[in-house]
Order: structure tokens, then sequence, then C-alpha cells
């Protein structure tokens, strides 16, 4: 890092230090050190190298001009979903207890974890500034009402660095859905370094949706986390709509037999968007199955990337593993750089993965024009089409319909 | 045990055919690399002085670098002081015709299959015999020079033809281009080097063999194929070695140049030692091939069986630089024991409507691993290109890995990419459904395995066709058949 990066961080630090619970504190301290000897990763990184994020970070945002928000203009239940649920509000990467609506029936609290280790720079800031951890644990034999979690920056004041991060322990046999939401306001820049793990026991179920469409001064890292034990169901639905930068990382250790995960995803990008979508699933017990498909349509100057790593260690025999990465690129300026990635250490598996890159299928859109349809209409029908297989694993209805009308926004204007 | 063990069992116990080596009277380096020695290999082939000026930039760039580690193999550390550069059968020398060749040297070739006078009457294939650093031999001159084809030793080359070495050595695989490619250039010893003049269709194949006969030597050759405008060529290279306990490196560089609307098709039989069932000895094989379609309408074409080496690190590529050029990449890659090998392609589109096609077949046995490591790059100036990747591998046991990493760059929004990768066994009902038709189990799987190699096997000109099925049923001889 830049000394004056390490300054700036360091100064945040302190300024917040007063208000970090003490026993915190050492193991706060632990992690600014990593993360200060660590630099931003960039081109030279294997895993960023698309994704230059130092670079990304030093031209858009400036951790000295960071700001501790006093007060908010932003009323946080307009934005609340009708619906019977937990509402959980995160402000500038903060848990507010206060202002979340929670049915009793679930334990919700925050929490400071002091035996992490760091992953990486990410990680370690994350553990440096996350004011407390917010912990979801369901009970066993329980289905809760969802989760709805929002994220609201408000960068009016100045510039916005959010670390949230939420612990979610679904016990044996329970049944979760989540949804998480982005809504900011503010002109600065912020910079969101997110940290989600989730714990599934045996026979659990998790569903967590995400829908990004953030403000082009926006830049995200997320870090999702998944462990899973026998018999158990992880899905994952990702909607990237807009911002600046957004990554995720998305990582799945299945640890028991008979686990399944799902990976679904879509990005519709314009202007200088980045989206950059990196998972990994680890089969590392028999009989399990991974699921992954992610569509992408480009336009204008974005930029897509995607990384599906599948592991498949020696035990993990049985397993069947299935990745696709299928993109239409409208503009000779957006770009696509796909790595879908296979390591097999197993024999008797079925696994494979395909990527496309490629554009309308004139014959698809001669035969609706020679139907009557105009040539945008036509365009938009095919590419409608192409998006929405992406949502049929949303359990929201209303969700769909949202997502639905974001893309029908985009596409047809 | 059930069948599949068993036969897993017999697989390894297959040991080395071409293990065996012949005491010629070598002509060595002394062990170590430095400037002297870099000089030393210089003034043995009586080369000029801007070539060894060249050895001598390679080697101080090389110097600086460091070896790579992104590969997905594991060996230990490499001492580049331990090798002999240089290394020569003594009794080589100029020689005008094969009467002269030392007899044990004959003798060799027969071991190999490839007696030099029997090639020259029946097949028709010109060849050009490289042992340790040193082509020895090369057959049917006479016959390519009619017609203005040059193909002969590369230390030839650099005295008679300096003009062209000149101009192309280095421009496909520049000297710095990467670790081994700048080892290479700073200390390769011999090689091919085979010039097709202008609207000519060679009209025999052309053929080199390499083997590593000294101990503790490392091969180095420089293979440069330069195809003018409107020519064709189809190039054969195979390699052997004999058994030893110690690695041996072999870092090779193949550069391949096709102007406006030439055709060169380079195939591979790869068989060098793999190092015992233990794992112990072996070639480690870190090759850089490139070619360059630098012409419209150009076309190479690699096509790779992969056999042997205990390590091997290679990626036959194509700069699609023309219009309307083509590159191909067909290759079969098995590894069985202790093998490890990183090996794929890269098709770099330069030009408008460029087209390559990767097709990739690994077979892993054993506790061997096995990567396909791809890289399609389409740039933006490169429009209405179209690009078809296919990898399959099959797994024969459950200790074995096979692995891919294809990476996939696209900028422009005109060109079609495709990509797909399949990971499977030999599935019993394969098998029994042949064992009911009067196969036994050892035919039924090489049938199976043939089959499944038969789409990179179509693309082998037919003498080396029949080589390498063969070798492909030696390799995994008792594997699952």
């Amino acid at each position: 890092m830049d000394i004056s990066v390490i300054n700036s961080i360091q100064d945040q630090f302190n300024k917040n230090e007063a208000t970090y619970l003490s026993s915190s504190l050492s193991h706060r301290k632990s992690a600014l050190d990593f993360a200060l000897l660590h630099d931003f990763p960039g081109r030279k990184d294997e895993e960023y190298k698309y994704t230059p994020i130092n670079r990304i970070l030093k031209k858009n945002f400036d951790f000295e001009k960071i700001v501790t928000l006093k007060t908010t203009a932003l009323h946080f239940e307009d934005h609340f979903y009708k619906l019977k649920g937990n509402h959980l509000v995160f402000l500038n990467g903060n848990y507010l207890p206060a202002r979340s609506e929670l049915l009793n029936d679930v334990c919700c609290q925050s929490a400071t974890d002091s035996d992490q280790s760091f992953k990486d720079v990410f990680d370690a800031l994350n553990v440096a500034f996350c004011e407390d951890t917010l912990k979801i644990e369901v009970s066993e034999n329980y289905r809760p009402q969802p989760f709805f979690i929002y994220y609201f920056y408000d960068s009016e004041q100045g510039q916005v660095f959010g670390n949230p991060n939420i612990q979610i322990t679904a016990h044996s046999n329970t049944h979760i859905q989540i949804l998480e939401k982005t809504i900011s306001t503010g002109i600065h820049p912020v910079f969101i370094n997110k940290k989600v793990s989730v714990d599934v026991k045996a026979n659990a179920e998790v569903n967590i949706t995400k829908i990004q469409n953030y403000k082009k001064h926006v830049f995200q890292v997320y870090n999702l986390e998944v462990n899973q034990d026998t018999q158990s169901k992880f899905n994952s639905n990702v909607y990237s709509f807009a911002g600046g930068l957004i990554r995720n990382n998305l990582s799945i250790n299945q640890l028991g037999e008979h686990c399944e995960s799902h990976m679904h995803g879509l990005y519709l990008i314009t202007g200088h968007t980045h989206v950059d979508n990196h998972t990994a699933v680890n089969h590392t017990q028999p009989h399990s199955y991974s699921n992954e498909l992610y569509k992408g349509i480009l336009d204008e100057n974005s930029r897509a990337v995607f990384n599906g790593k599948i592991f498949v260690r020696p035990e993990a025999q049985k397993t069947n593993a299935f990745q696709s990465n299928q993109n239409i690129n409208l503009s000779d300026e957006a770009s696509i750089y796909t790595k879908p990635q296979l390591e097999i250490w197993a024999d008797d598996v079925k696994c494979s993965h395909g990527c496309t890159v490629g554009q309308m299928d004139e014959e698809a859109l001669f035969y609706l024009r020679a139907r009557g349809i105009g040539k945008n209409q036509a365009k938009a029908l095919i590419l409608i089409a192409f998006a929405k297989q992406s949502l049929e694993y949303i359990p929201f209805e209303f969700v769909k319909e949202e997502i639905d009308t974001l893309i029908r926004k985009r596409l047809i204007g | 045990m059930s069948t599949d063990d068993q036969i897993l069992e017999e697989f390894t116990s297959k040991e080395y055919e071409h293990g065996w080596s012949v005491d010629f009277e070598a002509d060595e380096a002394p062990m170590g690399l430095n400037e002297d020695i870099v000089k030393f290999i210089s003034h043995k082939k009586n080369e000029p002085e801007w070539l060894l000026n060249w050895r001598l930039k390679s080697f101080r760039h090389w110097s600086q670098l460091e070896e790579p580690k992104w590969s997905n193999v594991h060996y230990p550390k490499i001492d580049y002081q331990a090798l002999k550069y240089y290394s020569a059968p003594k009794k080589g020398g100029k020689i005008k015709s094969l009467d002269e060749l030392d007899p044990e040297m004959i003798k060799t070739f027969e071991r190999l299959g490839i007696s030099l006078n029997e090639q020259k009457r029946l097949s028709g294939i010109a060849v050009d015999a490289v042992i340790d650093s040193v082509s020895v031999a090369t057959t049917f001159k006479e016959t390519l020079s009619e017609l203005g084809i040059i193909f002969c030793s590369f230390s030839e080359a650099v005295l008679e033809h300096p003009e062209l070495i000149k101009k192309y050595l280095g421009s496909v695989v520049p000297a710095a281009d990467n670790y081994y490619a700048a080892l290479n250039s700073a200390v390769f010893s011999d090689g091919s080097f085979c010039y097709i003049p202008k609207g000519v269709r060679c009209p025999m194949e052309l053929s080199t063999y390499f083997r590593i006969n000294a101990a503790n030597t490392g091969q180095f050759e420089r293979t440069l194929i330069v195809a003018e405008d409107d020519s064709y060529v189809s190039y054969l290279e195979g390699c052997t070695a004999p058994m030893r306990d110690e690695n041996q490196l072999h870092a090779a560089v193949v550069e391949i140049y096709a102007a406006k609307n030439a055709e060169v098709k380079y195939s591979t039989v790869q068989n060098w030692y793999p190092g015992n069932k233990e794992g112990v000895g072996g070639i480690y094989n870190f090759v850089t091939k490139r070619g360059i379609c630098a012409g419209d309408h150009a076309k190479i074409s690699w096509t790779q069986v992969e056999t042997g080496s205990a390590v091997t690190w290679k990626y036959p590529s194509c700069i699609l630089k023309g219009d309307y050029s083509v590159g191909e990449f067909y290759s079969v890659a098995v590894t069985n024991n202790y093998q490890q090998a990183d090996t794929g392609t890269k098709m770099i589109h330069l030009g408008k409507h460029t087209k390559s096609r990767i097709v990739s077949k690994g077979i892993s046995a054993g506790k061997s691993q096995n990567s396909y490591r791809g890289h399609v790059n389409i740039s933006k100036r490169a429009t209405h290109s179209r690009n078809f990747s296919q990898c399959d591998s099959l797994l024969m046991g459950n200790q074995c890995g096979a692995h891919t990493f294809p990476y996939i760059d696209v900028e422009n929004s005109s060109s079609q990419i495709e990509h797909e990768a399949t990971t499977s066994k030999i599935g019993e009902d394969q098998i029994f459904y042949c064992k009911q038709r009067g196969l036994d189990e050892e035919s039924s799987v090489a049938l199976i395995v043939n089959g499944f190699a038969k789409e990179v096997m179509n693309n082998l000109p037919m003498e080396f066709a029949v080589e390498a099925q063969k070798l492909l049923a030696l390799t995994l001889e008792g594997s699952v058949g």
C-alpha cells in the first residue's frame, strides 16, 4: 500500500478506536496490522487479474476523506418490502437494531468475534473496522419468516467505507430465505467491504438472493463464505445491474455427503460498470451436487469477469458438478473475461462446464421481424428471454417481478 | 479386488519401451552455465558474431528472470549449474552421405524404428535426426533443394543462410519471451530449420527425431519453420530418451512463420522417458512453441500426442495476425504413474474474421495429474472472429487428477466463442457392451480410448497416426485394458 493510504487507514482506525469494545481491540489491531502489510490486489494477482482493485480504489476512493455519519435523511421504512418477515437495517455498514423490525422468533444479536483468522486484506479490514458482527441463528426444526436485509449507504457528508459482517447459522432441519438489497444516497464515493458467512447444518436449506443496483460511485467487494453439512442445500441468486465496481466472491465448502448447491447469476450492465463474479465450490464428500449458471448481457463500456472454480476432492466420488457461463456482448467497447475452471481428483464423477460469448441470433431476430415486430422490440424480446432463465430460482414472487421490471426497463428503455 | 482395480494394478507394471542408451563418444561442455559456456557453444558451432551476441543478451536476460511458478506441476528445484549444456556425438560433424554415419548411431535409429535408410526408401519422409544436441543426418536433402526448400540442421542454416536466420530467429518467440525460451536462446545447440519458398507445396512430410542420450544433459533445440506465400508444409517431430534416474531437462523452442495463404501443419509425438513407476527420473519437458499467421488466409495447425515426460509444460500457440487466418490445436495428453502435464494452447486473435479450433483430450491414470490450460484472446480489432474449444478428460483410477483452466477474453461484439469441457471415466456399461460382443477387457478399453482420442488422431499424418495409436495403447497397457 502507498504510505499515504496506510496513514489514512491508520488515522481512521485511531479516530474510531474509542467506539470499539475494549475486548475486541487487540484482535482489531492485529487485523489492521495484517491489512497494512498487504497491498490491495492488482493485475499481478491471479484472482484479480482482470479486476485491478488497487488501481480502481486509488483512482476513485480516498481513505483520508472518510466521514462518520452523524444524521441521515433516509427514511428506512419507506424502502421496506410490504411483507411479513424480519427487516434488518444497516446504515453505512453498521447494524441498527433500533431501526430493524424483527419477529421475535429468531435470534439476531450483535457480537464481536475474536477468533477469526484473516484470509486477505479485505477480510482483515472488515475485522478491523466492522463495528459489530450481526449473528442470525435459527434453532432446529424451524422455518422462520424471510429475512430482508437492507444496506443503506448515505454519502451526503463525505466518503463512506462500510464493513458489514453477518454470520448466519441454520441449524438442522431449518429453512432460511434471505433477500439483500442495497440503497444508497449521496454524491461521494462509497467503498463496501462486506462479509457474510453462512453455516448450513444437516438437512437445512438456505437461500440468499442479492440485488445489486448501485450508483456509479459505489465500489463493492463482497465475500460470501458457505459451509455445508450433510444433506444440506444452499442457493445463491445474484442480480447485478449497475455500480462502479461489483466484485462477488462466493465460496462454498461442501463438508458432508449429499450436499446440494445452486448458484445463479445475471449481470445486465451498461456504462462503465465492472462486474466480477468469482465462485468456488469445494466438493469434499461423496454424492454431492452443484449447479451453476451465470448469464450476462453487456453494453456500452461495461466489463464482466467470471471465474468459476469446481474442486472435486479424491473422496468426493459420485459427484455431479455443472457450470455454465453465457454472455451476449452488444458493444464493441465492452469486454468479457471468463474462466470456467475444473480441478478434479476423483474418477467416478460427472463434471462439465461450458461457456459462450456471442451476439443475438440473427435468425431469431429475422423470424420476429418477419412477423411484424419492430427491431428494438424484437431485440428486447430475445434478450429478456435470455435473461429470464436466471430468475427461476428466486423464492419470492415479488422479487421476481421487481427484477423482471428492472430487466425490461434496461432493455426496452 | 474389482476388475477395474486389477487392471490398474497391471497397468502400473508397464515399463518404458525406449529405455536403453548407446555409448557414443560424446563431445561435451563442462557442467554449469555461465557466459563462457555460452561462448563455448557458439564457438563450437563456428557461429557468427551477431548470433553470439544474441545468445549473450538472452543469457543476461535469463539470469535476471525467475522460474515460473504458476503452472499446476510440482517438481524439485532444478539446479541449472548441475547440467551440461552441450553434448555432441563425437563422430557427428559434417556428413555427406548416410554411409559415413557412425554404425552405432544407425543402430540407435533402427531401435527407434526410424532406420534412416528404410525411411528414405519406403516412406519418402525426409528426416533430420537430433541426438543430444546435434543434428546428425538429414536425408532427402537434394530432392528438397530442387524445389528450393531448405531443410537442414539449425547450425548449418546459420552458416549457409544467415540472412534468413537473422530475419526470422526470435521473430515469433522473442529471446526474452519467458524463462525457458530465454534459456534456450542462450544455449540452444542445434535443431532444424525449414524454409518453403513462395508457391511451393512440399511434396513430402518433413520429420525430426530428437533423442537425449548422454546423462545429465539438457537438450535445447530450436526449430524454425518459415513458409512463404502460398506454400504448404507438414512437419513431424518425435522424441524419446533413454531411461535414467536423474531428471533430464528439455527446453526447446519452436517458431513457425506463415506468410499469406501459407499452411503449416506441425505434428508431434512426444515420448520422452516418463520416469519409472515410483516417479523417479524422467524428462522435464519445458517447451515454448508458437506460430504466427502473419499474412491473410494463413493457417497453422498443431497436433500433439503427449505420452512421455515426467513433467510437461507446453503450450503450442497461434498468433492470428492476418485477416481470415486460422489456428488449430489438437492434443491428446496421456499421463500415468507420477507424470504431470500442464499443457494447452493460446489463440491470440488479432486479425478480422480469424478462426481457431481447440480440441484437447486428456487421459490420466495412476497417480498422475493432467491439466489443460488455454487462453483464447479476441482483441478489439479481431471482429467477426470465431473460436471453438473442447476439452475432455478421461480419468482412470481414483488417484489421478484432471484439471481445466481455460481463459477466455473477448473485447468485441461480433465474435463468437464456445467452450465446453467434460470429465468422465470409462463406464462399466461401455466395457460390458464390448465384452458382450466378444472383445476382451483390454481391447475394449483400447477401443474406447482410441475412440475418445480419435478426433485428434485423425489429424495426424498417416505414418504418425499408426505410431501414435500404438503408443497410446502401450502407455495405457493394462490400465483399464
